[in-house]
This record gives C-alpha cells, sequence and structure tokens, in this order.
C-alpha cells in the first residue's frame, strides 16, 4: 500500500485527453503524468473540467479522445492492431479501477451499510477475501482514520467529516496504488475540514501516490509536489507549490489566486 | 329490501372456488411478471439500442392499450396464428405480460432514484454492473419500489375480473354464476365487494409489513430518531 520511495516512472499518463458532453468541449487535449509516489494537485476554476479529468482517470467517465494509460496499459480500451480502439472488457475495466480507490465530494457512502460493511464491501465481492479477514482489514483501516468506535454505525448517524475519513478508508480497502480526491473537503462544514486533511496527510506521508482535486490552498502547499492549474478544459500552469503560489506565470493562474487569496471575509 | 346472508352461505361454495381461482391467477401472475419486470426495467435503462427499444416497444403496447383488448388479443388473435390457448393460459399470459409492464416501470423508476454517486463508488471500487445492481442498488430502491408495487398488485387483482370475459372461472365469473341462479342482486354484489376488498387488504397489509423491514425504512428510522434527539 505505502510504496516509500518516489521512483521516476509515471504510474499515470494522460495523453491528449479531449471530452465532449453533447456540444461543451469540457477537457481540450490534457496531457498529465504522474509518477509513483508522487502526489499532484489540481486545481482551478469551477467548471475548467478537473472532476472529469479525475473521473476519467479511472473510467468512470469515457473520454471522447486520447488515452489514460495505467502502468502502460490503456485504462478502458484495448489499443487494436490497425491503430483503432475499442471498449475493454467489463472484467478488465473492474480490475483496473479497483487498483485506484477514489474519494467523491458527496462521500458516497452506501446508505444501507455500517461503516465497517461499507469498507469490507469490496474486499469480499472483489477481492475475495474472506468475511473474517475483511473486517480484520477494515478494524485496521478504521483504526487509520480514527473511527474505530464508528465501526457499527450507519452513515446517516455520522457527521460529514466522518464519513469522509470512512470513505477515504473504504478507497483504501482494495490496497490501491493511487488514490485519486474529488474535492475531498468542499461539502465539509469548515470546522470538519481538518480532521479529513489530516487523514490525507498521514496519507501523502506514508507514500501513498495521490491526485488532488482541491480548493485548498494550505493543503495544496503542504503536501503536493506539484500544482497542476486548469481553466476552460486545458492544463495552463503546472509548477510546485512554491513556484506555483509565489511566482505564477499565467495570466489566468494569477487571475484565479488573487480571487481565492483576496476574499473580503 | 330483504337481505339474506342464507343466500351468501349457500352460494358460497361458488364464491369460494372463485376466490381460489383469483388468487392463483394473480399469484402467478405476480409472480411471474416480477420476474420478468426486472429484466425489462434493466433493458430499458441499458446502454445498448438492441436492449431499449425491444422493451420499450413492449412497455408502451402494454400501456397504451386497453387490458380488455389485450386479453382479447390473446385469447382470440394468438389461436388464429396457430398458437391454441385455453382460457387458463390466455388468462394468466394476459395478466403476467400487464403486470410485468408495470412493474418494470415501478422498478425503473426505484432504480433511477438510487442518487448516481452511490453507484459511482461501487464502480470506482471495482464492482462489476451485476454486482454493483445486487448489492448496492436493489437494496436501496427497495423503500421506493414497495410501495407502488403494492399498488399494482392492487389493481392486477381488480384487473383479472376482465378475465370472466374469456370464461376464467374467477371470483367475478362466480359473482355473475350466483347472481344468474340465485337472482339475489344486493347478496351477490355485496359478497363479491367483500370479497375482492379482504383480498386486496390483506395484500396492502402484508407490503407495509415488508416495506418496515426495508434499508430505507430503516435508514430513515434512524434519522428520524436521530433528529428527535437534537430537538431536544
Amino acid at each position: 500500500m505505502m510504496s516509500g520511495s518516489m521512483t521516476s516512472t509515471p504510474i499515470i499518463r494522460v495523453q491528449n485527453l479531449h471530452k465532449w458532453f453533447g456540444e461543451a468541449h469540457v477537457l481540450k487535449g490534457i496531457d498529465l503524468e504522474v509518477k509513483a509516489g508522487e502526489k499532484v494537485c489540481i486545481m482551478g476554476p469551477s467548471g475548467s473540467g478537473k472532476s472529469t479529468l479525475l473521473r476519467c482517470l479511472n473510467f468512470l467517465e469515457e473520454a471522447s479522445k486520447g488515452m489514460v494509460l495505467l502502468d502502460d496499459h490503456p485504462v478502458g480500451y484495448i489499443e487494436e492492431a490497425d491503430g483503432k480502439r475499442r471498449r475493454d472488457t467489463e472484467a478488465n475495466i473492474n480490475r483496473m479501477r479497483a487498483r485506484m480507490g477514489m474519494v467523491f465530494q458527496s462521500f458516497n457512502l452506501w446508505t444501507h451499510m455500517t461503516a465497517a460493511a461499507n469498507i469490507m464491501e469490496a474486499p469480499i465481492h472483489v477481492g475475495g477475501l474472506s468475511r473474517q479477514a475483511a473486517g480484520e482489514k477494515a478494524l485496521k483501516l478504521l483504526r487509520l482514520v480514527g473511527l474505530e468506535d464508528k465501526k457499527d454505525a450507519y452513515p446517516a448517524r455520522l457527521s460529514g467529516g466522518q464519513q469522509q475519513r470512512i470513505a477515504i478508508a473504504r478507497a483504501l480497502a482494495m490496497d490501491p496504488e493511487i488514490m485519486l480526491f474529488d474535492e475531498p473537503t468542499s461539502a465539509l462544514d469548515p470546522e470538519l475540514v481538518g480532521e479529513v486533511l489530516a487523514v490525507m496527510s498521514e496519507l501523502a506521508r506514508g507514500g501513498m501516490t495521490m491526485v488532488v482535486v482541491t480548493h485548498d490552498m494550505g493543503f495544496a502547499r503542504a503536501v503536493a509536489d506539484r500544482i497542476v492549474f486548469m481553466d476552460h478544459g486545458q492544463v495552463v500552469e503546472e509548477a510546485p507549490p512554491s513556484t506555483f503560489f509565489e511566482q505564477p506565470k499565467n495570466e489566468r493562474t494569477i487571475q484565479f489566486l488573487a480571487k481565492i487569496t483576496s476574499r473580503p471575509f | 329490501m330483504d337481505f339474506s346472508f342464507s343466500i351468501i352461505v349457500e352460494a358460497w361454495p361458488t364464491f369460494e372456488a372463485g376466490l381460489i381461482t383469483t388468487v392463483i391467477f394473480c399469484s402467478v401472475a405476480g409472480v411471474l411478471g416480477l420476474a420478468l419486470a426486472v429484466p425489462i426495467a434493466l433493458a430499458q435503462l441499458s446502454r445498448s439500442w438492441s436492449w431499449r427499444v425491444p422493451a420499450k416497444v413492449l412497455v408502451e403496447i402494454v400501456r397504451d392499450t386497453p387490458f380488455l383488448v389485450q386479453v382479447f388479443v390473446i385469447y382470440f388473435v394468438f389461436p388464429a396464428t396457430g398458437w391454441p390457448m385455453s382460457s387458463t393460459v390466455a388468462g394468466i399470459l394476459a395478466l403476467t405480460i400487464h403486470g410485468a409492464v408495470y412493474f418494470s416501470e415501478s422498478i425503473r423508476g426505484a432504480i433511477l432514484s438510487v442518487p448516481r454517486g452511490q453507484v459511482d463508488a461501487a464502480r470506482a471500487a471495482g464492482m462489476s454492473y451485476p454486482l454493483t445492481l445486487r448489492r448496492i442498488v436493489f437494496p436501496q430502491m427497495m423503500g421506493y419500489v414497495l410501495p407502488p408495487i403494492g399498488n399494482q398488485i392492487v389493481g392486477l387483482i381488480k384487473d383479472s375480473a376482465v378475465l370472466s370475459i374469456i370464461s376464467v372461472p374467477e371470483l367475478s365469473m362466480a359473482f355473475q354464476n350466483v347472481l344468474g341462479t340465485t337472482f339475489a342482486a344486493p347478496e351477490a354484489f355485496v359478497a363479491v365487494a367483500v370479497l375482492y376488498w379482504l383480498l386486496t387488504s390483506a395484500v396492502t397489509l402484508a407490503m407495509s409489513r415488508l416495506e418496515r423491514l426495508t434499508p430505507t425504512h430503516r435508514s430513515t428510522q434512524e434519522m428520524t430518531s436521530l433528529l428527535a434527539r437534537v430537538d431536544r
């Protein structure tokens, strides 16, 4: 789960990715690489395509053009000899997805299951673990996110921050090689943001590869190796946090940073 | 006007036979209809045209024509094309198709009412579509699907009266027979009405018992008790 050292091989490679929703061209040729162990934060104004890009990484959204490669294997497609692509088998797509954990803005814990059952679900039914082994794993993960005492609670009984920590534990349960976070703190009350970021920082320290769509500058500055700034479906700037926040080059980055740092209250 | 219970008591064997036939027809059609409704609903939600279109055509044909006409078509038109059809087979077939289509619309609606994020989370965890349906969507939709299904079973029981037209010996047929032999109109009317009412009430009661067991209901209750505590 924790790879520790940072290597230089890209685990994820995005090549010229395009996405149309009907007439709307929301991703206009994205190129991106994420190395094993790297923490990449994707920032940008709403509607810039950040979430869509993240959802393309694990094929929750199918790109209209271009490729996502996980360890050099195209995600969701098989490349034919004649260069045409066709949809991969469902089994292969599911296997790829299991290698990536995903955390959603709205938590999306399964409402009819307890916290522990949420975490155990995929290990049992996808990973083939025994109920007992999955239960032990769930307990370990609950301890990691500091919610051991909530194992029998249904999501409706948990605060947003607790739900999101359970959701992180659930995403870790399949021992993913990479974690995808889609604005994990945007739906939280301000006083609950910290506990979720703390778990994420802990995960980052453990060496997990992370792609995080976020508006949280503090987190991005502290944890990210690299910030990817998107606007209008394009990557307009890519830089380490110090450079990104102190010496942004692109005009749109400068405008965006000015907006989010100079709020009147 | 005299109202004589003894007439009902004397005619009871006829009513009983009719009632049993109605229960059997509706049970068989209900179970078969529900079993067919799930694939029809899934076909309508499929990404592929070749599933969606035939399911949609079936649903529209059945929804947009009177049940009486469907019964006639199955009983009189099918045999003309070389499929022999007894009134029993025709009756159960008509009731099954009718039920399946209406059930499938409720199931389709219930599947759609499960929030998109619940499915996203399952797919992101590597769960296949069938597994997602079985483990996530179906349990969560129970709370949404049982109330309309209950109404439709009640509707099915009432619609089954139409089968007397093709001389299925069900409850309304029994009523007509009693009426024809005794000419005791008020007694026969009251008896048949009460029997239908008892039957549909039993279904309604059973369905509300079932609803209480669903996860949606449980979590709603948890929410309610939680809110009650917060209020205090």
